[in-house]
């Protein structure tokens, strides 16, 4: 065998090992919009894995909801902004007052903050939602937001269908 | 024991065979589904002069006229003699209401219908009469000659140009006032660099303003004896402000009120001046009216006894205004005093209550009784009532009879506004040349009162002498009554922005129906964002369970998985002009998204899902096509764009 097969052959060798390497360890099939894999912190992970936790331990199938909460407030912290969303989320689905408030204020559109908030955009309804939850649960906190957030869907109505749409949630 | 064992079994078999029986019968009166679709219905639009015939070539001797634009579910299809039939129902009950000759019923599949934007924000649609001539401009881009055939739509000079109709002038809230413009068919193109919706209509013509006969005469006719002062102050107050609306609205010349007023005998008390005076016919401005109703004075001469001759009023409200130049035609009467009828010597008209009410309806007249029940006339209030209630009734609608209790001057004051407001209302949809439907009047709530009583007997009275006026402006010949026109959704001015709104009529039934699948996907993604490992078979386990399309579920199981391929919903959105984006996203790799892109699609169903819901809550936003109170047949003109 001459030696330029033997060089095309490990170059090609060498290519295709490289693609197995990537394919079986790269972390994820799907891009996210910015173009990069999505990593496991993307995917929230370590919040599924103390959720998974939680549920175990959970007495009478109730969750330490208090617990889920603290661990969202130090992915929050730390800008793990995932697994902060993903912990809030499974808290205030479970009734969870605070975690709710921290939810509606990522989505409001007068509060939201690329920074703190999983989500690149605001979300009228989200934090509709959020906020009334939040309110039923006791955060007195939460009426003034929702004031706020009626005005200003009554302001955007013409021009937003979304801020059209939430007003009939006030009907 | 055996007796009774058998009379079990007998009656177990004989619930069997009836719930059997039952079925049977409901499978029979189902409306026909759409070619390949399982739960969406067939429906026809009826054209103006559209008649219900008994059966297939039946007399026309014996059919129905049908209130033009009538939505009709399709029940059956023949042919008699070589004309086409198409069996109706109002509703998808099975209740049918007859056939219609196939031309007279437009197919209107998909329920798509145009809303109208605010022509203040948004220049207003051309409607073309050929489609070539719209295409044309289309394809060469070229802003300058629509923007020039629209000047021209505007000035009303449209002579040997291609287009048919513009969109009205004033705005009405498609939402709060329905009306429909039907889809017929939509092709897609470009306006600009944008992709636009070329649309084939159906229309009415436009007729021009300065043509338009719709006006509406209103004659207060009222009492002008001594206890009146306070509702007379009171009325002119109002009209004050009624005015001021009609002036803003650029109304004056389609509505103009006239006034009588009446006192009693003059042969009994001779002080009283007049038993009935004209002070303003509707031929004058509304300076004029105002100025008059001013003029007028409460006698300080007490009549005799608490009944007036109030019918002498109403009868020179009839003769001795000229009531030619107005459709629809309105006499408000005002007292607190019951009438003089017949038998009573002291009547100067010699008429009773129902010769009266005959009267007023030879002349097309509706005529509104506010009686202010004073303490002081308690004893004769049963009496008036009863003869106000019959003098005042309108075939098939009810009695325009409004008490005000204990006479209280701002009852009076509050009903008159409203009553006022709503006339206006009705003269400013008919002057915008729309196609009504029945429809809750805006800011009309029915919170169960006398009031909101009265005034649903308004609007439907209002939507009858429009539909009425539509059909009778159709008859004369000089115009279709119906006709294709062509249209885009797009501007050439501002082609980023949809220039009128896309909507799809659902039904209360179709969009709860909806709201119930699309919640339980968003259960199982909300779970499936939490731990993600099982979203993709629960939500295939969904399907099997709630889909109308088993074979799409299956087709589904190997490859790629989206909403819409695993059936979900899908009945209402294929075939749209709209691409929804959310029910063809491919789940099939859930599990590697991102949190960021599994809330997004989370939220994005979650915000319908309470969309559909506060909807289906809002009755007021509901139209009864039937004209009964809301129900699963009610429709919603809902924005393509809400859809899943």
């Amino acid at each position: 065998m001459s030696r330029p097969i033997v060089t095309a052959a490990v170059v090609a060798a060498t290519v295709v090992l490289i693609a197995v390497l990537f394919y079986v360890f790269s972390p994820s099939t799907t891009v996210p919009p910015d173009g990069r894999p999505v990593t496991d912190a993307d995917r929230g992970q370590q919040a599924r894995e103390t959720i998974a936790e939680l549920r175990e331990e959970s007495e009478a199938g109730r969750p330490n909801l208090d617990e889920a909460f603290a661990r969202a407030e130090a992915h929050r912290e730390a800008g793990e902004l995932a697994d902060a969303q993903i912990l809030y989320f499974f808290a205030a689905r479970n009734g969870h007052a605070q975690a709710a408030f921290r939810l509606g204020t990522s989505y409001d559109p007068l509060h939201h903050d690329p920074e703190t908030s999983l989500l690149g955009k605001p979300d009228a309804f989200q934090a509709f939602k959020y906020y009334t939850q939040a309110l039923e649960g006791g955060v007195t906190e939460a009426q003034d937001r929702l004031d706020a957030l009626r005005d200003w869907a009554e302001r955007e109505a013409y021009a937003n269908a979304d801020a059209e749409r939430l007003l009939l949630q006030w009907n | 024991m055996r007796a009774t064992t058998l009379a079990r079994a007998a009656r177990l078999l004989i619930a069997v065979l009836a719930a059997f029986a039952v079925t049977a019968d409901a499978q029979q009166n189902r409306p026909l589904t759409v070619e390949g679709k399982r739960a969406l219905y067939q429906r026809v639009i009826a054209v103006p002069g559209a008649q219900l015939l008994d059966a297939p070539g039946a007399s026309r001797a014996f059919a129905q006229p049908v209130t033009p634009f009538t939505v009709f579910y399709v029940y059956d299809r023949r042919s008699h003699e070589g004309r086409s039939y198409v069996q109706v129902g109002i509703d998808s009950t099975g209740e049918i209401d007859g056939w219609l000759p196939a031309e007279q019923a437009i197919d209107w599949q998909q329920t798509l219908t145009v809303g109208f934007k605010d022509p203040a924000r948004q220049p207003r649609v051309l409607l073309f009469n050929e489609r070539d001539a719209l295409r044309e401009i289309i394809d060469a881009n070229d802003a300058e000659r629509y923007e020039a055939l629209r000047q021209r739509a505007i000035a009303g000079d449209v002579a040997g140009t291609p287009i048919a109709a513009i969109q009205p002038e004033g705005f009405i809230d498609i939402r709060r006032n329905f009306y429909l413009v039907p889809i017929l068919s939509h092709e897609d193109v470009l306006i600009g660099d944008y992709q636009g919706r070329l649309l084939r209509v159906a229309s009415v013509p436009l007729r021009d303003p300065e043509d338009d006969p719709y006006r509406a005469g209103i004659v207060f006719v009222i009492d002008t004896t001594q206890s009146m002062r306070p509702y007379i102050d009171r009325t002119r107050e109002i009209m004050r402000d009624v005015y001021a609306q009609i002036e803003a609205a650029g109304l004056s010349d389609k509505v103009a009120y006239g006034l009588v007023g009446f006192r009693d005998s003059t042969e009994a008390v001779p002080a009283l001046e007049y038993e009935a005076r004209v002070f303003a016919d509707l031929t004058g401005s509304g300076e004029e009216f105002l100025n008059q109703v001013a003029a007028v004075d409460a006698s300080d001469v007490s009549s005799l006894g608490f009944n007036e001759d109030v019918y002498a009023g109403v009868v020179t409200a009839l003769e001795s205004i000229n009531w030619s130049n107005y459709f629809a035609r309105y006499i408000i009467l005002i007292t607190d005093a019951g009438p003089r009828l017949a038998d009573d010597p002291l009547s100067t008209t010699g008429l009773d209550t129902s010769e009266l009410a005959a009267r007023l309806a030879d002349r097309g007249i509706s005529l509104w009784s506010i009686h202010l029940k004073t303490e002081v006339g308690r004893d004769e209030h049963a009496f008036a009532e009863r003869e106000y209630r019959a003098l005042s009734r309108v075939a098939d609608i009810g009695s325009f009879y409004y008490p005000i209790e204990a006479g209280d001057v701002d009852d009076f004051g509050t009903a008159l506004a409203a009553m006022m407001r709503q006339l206006t209302e009705q003269v400013a949809a008919a002057a915008q040349g729309f196609q009504p439907l029945q429809g809750m009047p805006s800011g009309l709530v029915d919170d169960g009162s006398e009031l909101s009583a009265f005034q649903q007997k308004v609007a439907r009275l209002g939507y009858a002498l429009r539909m009425d006026y539509l059909q009778q402006a159709g008859d004369d010949g000089a115009a279709p009554a119906l006709f294709d026109a062509w249209m885009i959704d797009r501007d050439f001015s501002n082609p980023a922005e949809r220039a009128i709104d896309v909507r799809v009529l659902l039904t209360r039934d179709q969009l709860s129906d909806l709201h119930d699948v699309l919640r339980r996907v968003v259960e199982r993604a909300e779970e499936g964002a939490i731990a993600p490992q099982g979203f993709l078979d629960e939500l295939r386990s969904l399907a099997a369970i709630i889909s109308r399309d088993p074979e799409a579920v299956e087709a589904a199981a190997g490859g790629g998985v989206s909403l819409a391929e695993l059936g979900y919903m899908r009945e209402y959105i294929e075939g749209l002009p709209y691409q929804s984006e959310v029910m063809h996203l491919d789940l099939s790799n859930w599990q590697q998204w991102s949190a960021q892109q599994q809330f997004e699609f989370i939220n994005q169903l979650d915000g319908k899902v309470a969309y559909y819901r506060a909807l289906h809550d809002n009755v007021d936003l509901w139209v009864s096509l039937d004209g009964g109170p809301v129900d699963g047949d009610s429709v919603h003109p809902l924005p393509l764009e809400a859809l899943p």
